[in-house]
């Protein structure tokens, strides 16, 4: 398997893939962006996959033959041992790319995070094994370039997190887009940490020259739910972008890096995950996977900081997920608090979801204008 | 698993439902309280009440059985003294049961039942060496001051209460490898004499063994004069280990490694003519196993149903589905002698 000969790539999530090419590239390794999804994938994806399936497997796949299909051989992915099935996507992946016959098409490496409990040298084997074939590079190097890619998706979630608060003041419509496609285009290009602190000012420059609308009200509004419907907007319809246009911040409580990174580091989103369990105690008592108990810590966060409203996302049939549902309902009817929970499947449509959005909004609007009043 | 609860006799109730890891963790958990001085009384059996009072608990989309337990719970609190809120990770090193086991106290005591949190009686069972989130010493810290609190209920002391504990899970351990071994069948389970077929119904002890869910499949099979076997009764020694052969990975969930190596060990030394596998809507772990089982039966050319248990499901129609299966699989083998 020596990289000269192979195309990576990984299943499209969110800004994902960004990380994973600049990677790549440091180590020298060809790399395929994954395609944009759409309807037509999804729909591959669903007929591949099992019936009852958690949602982002069926995105994911789809994904992974897409790419297949436009030339690369081989698929990372990320594994985990549990109790959330996104661990053991990466086997659901070779058996149903064996299934319809992908299985010489492209390969599933999947790198394993560092808690086995089969020792760490057998660990450290499982997550640079495939890169090391790939590269021909040493542990060390790789890992290295690991930290200079993430350093560098850090800032770029920070100016992710920049669009979803700015775009809610544009005075043009889509001009932060525009300003957010250009910051992201200097990041990617800096190629060393010394470009990326010059380039990172600038970006930020950039960002906060949108010209904002200071008549405009904004309110502000947490969003939380399971990752994967959170970080990938074709599957959530765009919905931060919908709220922006209706004039709403968004708080979010997960970004790339947040989700990759070590997970008791400095979050993008505010509250790292031990502060975030802390506070989900009284509701959600120690972890059960996935981002449940992250999610109730995070919406209690928000709520103690005066937040609008809260939004949660999640995939039909997520187990995590279903159960922060049942803690979000009484704490943020506790707190008066509105809260809207939005269910994803392959069948969720975008009419429905503006819908309900715009409802949603409204609310928020009246209940922050009935404290203004009250002030 | 039925006990009438007898008369007031001035003992502490304790109330098990039959559901969920009941079917697992009830031998223990009956001989802990038990020994404690508890009298320990269990839930009738599921009935359709039962799983609408528990459905009206929690979110319509949660799995049925979860439902299913919300409802025992409901039930046993109208005559119970306490009822133990498990939060139940794992039952070995290394795997885990399911998300919903793990989150499964919080929402009984903070949520479902919040007004009436005072009767439970909290225990985590986690015999994983390593769990992360969880600071090394931190899990036996947790289970020592469980113990502890439920010790005083009962007026024992730590170390009595910690004796008691340790007898129960070998006793848990004890009914299981008498199951494995033949040495007794699960859960009041009925064979033919003379059976001409033998079938695996396999899945989770909750969607086997609670007839309400299952709807009767087991009694089904039995009046067809089939011969069930199910992964209790493979054991899970031998499941394991065939699940690791056939895997790739290592299955994180000993449930959903039970049923992959139960499946895989049964066709691989011929035990069983055919393969029912029972999974209830909608389940996060076995929504991603039947790609697997396929693979594995079509390898080892057996024969496998699915059967996914919905609430709505009628029992007309699973005893036409079940029939249909038995008569192909007699027909094949009628034709092969
Ligand atoms: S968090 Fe939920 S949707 Fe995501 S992989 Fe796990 S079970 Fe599936
Ligand atoms: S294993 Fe499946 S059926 Fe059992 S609680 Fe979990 S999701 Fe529900």
């Amino acid at each position: 398997m020596k990289g000269k000969n192979h195309v990576v790539t990984v299943p499209q999530m969110g800004t994902m893939s960004i990380l994973v090419e600049d990677w790549m590239k440091r180590l020298g390794i060809d790399f395929l962006p994954p395609s944009p999804l759409n309807n037509k994938m999804i729909e591959v994806g669903a007929s591949v996959s099992p019936e009852f399936a958690c949602f982002p497997l069926k995105a994911t796949i789809a994904s992974i033959m897409n790419s297949a299909d436009n030339g690369a051989d081989i698929a990372l992915m990320v594994g985990g041992y549990g109790p959330c099935r996104f661990g053991y996507y990466g086997e659901v992946y070779k058996a149903i790319l064996k299934e319809n016959g992908y299985d010489k098409k492209i390969r599933i490496c999947t790198l394993e995070p560092m808690t086995s409990g089969e020792g760490l040298l057998n660990d450290l084997q499982k997550f640079f094994g495939p890169l090391i074939e790939l590269s021909s590079k040493s542990k060390p190097t790789i890992y290295w370039h690991l930290t200079r890619s993430f350093k560098k998706a850090v800032c770029m979630d920070k100016i992710e997190s920049m669009l979803l608060s700015i775009r809610a003041k544009e005075k043009y419509r889509g001009d932060t887009q525009k300003k957010y496609d250009e910051a992201v285009g200097l990041l990617r290009s800096a190629k060393n940490d010394k470009e990326l602190a010059k380039y990172q000012e600038e970006a930020v420059d950039v960002m906060n020259s949108v010209e904002l609308d200071s008549n405009r009200k904004t309110f502000k509004i947490g969003v939380v739910g399971e990752f994967y419907v959170v970080l990938e907007p074709f599957i959530n319809m765009n919905i931060e972008r919908l709220l922006n246009e209706l004039g709403i911040e968004i708080e979010r409580a997960i970004y790339i890096t947040d989700w990759t990174g070590p997970k008791n580091a400095e979050k993008v989103a505010g509250i790292n995950n031990f502060d975030a369990h802390k506070l989900a105690k009284p509701w959600i008592d120690g972890w059960c996977g996935g981002d449940c108990t992250a999610n109730v810590g995070h919406a209690i966060h928000y709520i103690n900081e005066g937040i609008d409203g809260i939004i949660h996302l999640y995939p039909f049939g997520c187990m995590p997920d279903i159960m922060a549902l049942e803690a979000l309902e009484i704490i943020t009817a506790e707190a008066q608090t509105p809260f809207l929970s939005i269910q994803i499947d392959e069948k969720t449509g975008q009419a429905g979801i503006v819908t309900r959005l715009q409802a949603f909004t409204n609310i928020v609007r009246k209940e922050t204008e009935k404290i203004w009043h009250a002030i | 698993m039925i006990k009438l609860t007898t008369e007031s006799n001035g003992k502490i109730k304790v109330g098990l439902p039959s559901a969920l890891m009941g079917y697992r963790l009830n031998p223990l958990l009956d001989h802990f309280f038990t020994n404690l001085g508890a009298e320990v009384v269990y839930s009738e059996q599921t009935n359709s009440q039962i799983l609408e009072e528990g459905a009206a608990l929690v979110n319509e989309n949660i799995c049925t059985p979860f439902k299913i337990y919300f409802g025992h719970v409901a039930r046993l609190l109208k005559s119970c003294d306490y009822i133990p809120a498990l939060r139940f990770v794992s039952e070995e090193d290394r795997t885990y049961t399911c998300p919903k086991f793990m989150g499964l106290r919080s929402l009984l005591m903070n949520i479902s039942f919040r007004e009436q949190r005072d009767k439970f009686l909290p225990l985590e069972i986690n015999m994983r060496k390593f769990t992360p989130h969880v600071k090394k010493g931190e899990q036996e810290k947790i289970l020592k001051a469980e113990l502890a609190q439920i010790g005083e209920v009962f007026g024992k002391t730590e170390k009595q209460t910690h004796d008691y504990y340790h007898d129960a899970l070998l006793v848990k351990e004890k009914f299981e490898q008498d199951m494995a071994n033949g040495m007794i069948l699960p859960y009041d389970m009925k064979q033919p004499e003379n059976p001409d077929l033998s079938i695996g119904v396999i899945g989770h002890p909750y969607n086997i063994y609670d007839s309400y869910l299952s709807m009767n499949i087991l009694s089904k099979l039995y009046r067809m004069n089939v011969k069930v076997i199910t992964i209790e009764m493979v054991g899970k020694e031998i499941s394991e280990k065939a699940a690791d052969t056939h895997m790739s990975k290592k299955l994180f969930w000993n449930y959903e490694r039970e049923i992959v190596g139960s499946v895989a060990y049964l066709l691989e030394n011929n035990l069983v003519d055919g393969i029912l596998f029972l999974d209830s809507f909608p389940c996060g772990p076995d929504s991603l196993m039947s790609v697997f089982l396929n693979q594995i039966s079509n390898n080892l050319d057996g024969k496998l149903m699915a059967i996914v248990l919905a609430e709505l499901d009628s029992d007309t129609g699973l005893k036409t589905r079940v029939e249909a299966f038995v008569n192909s699989i007699r027909g094949v083998k009628a034709g092969v002698i």
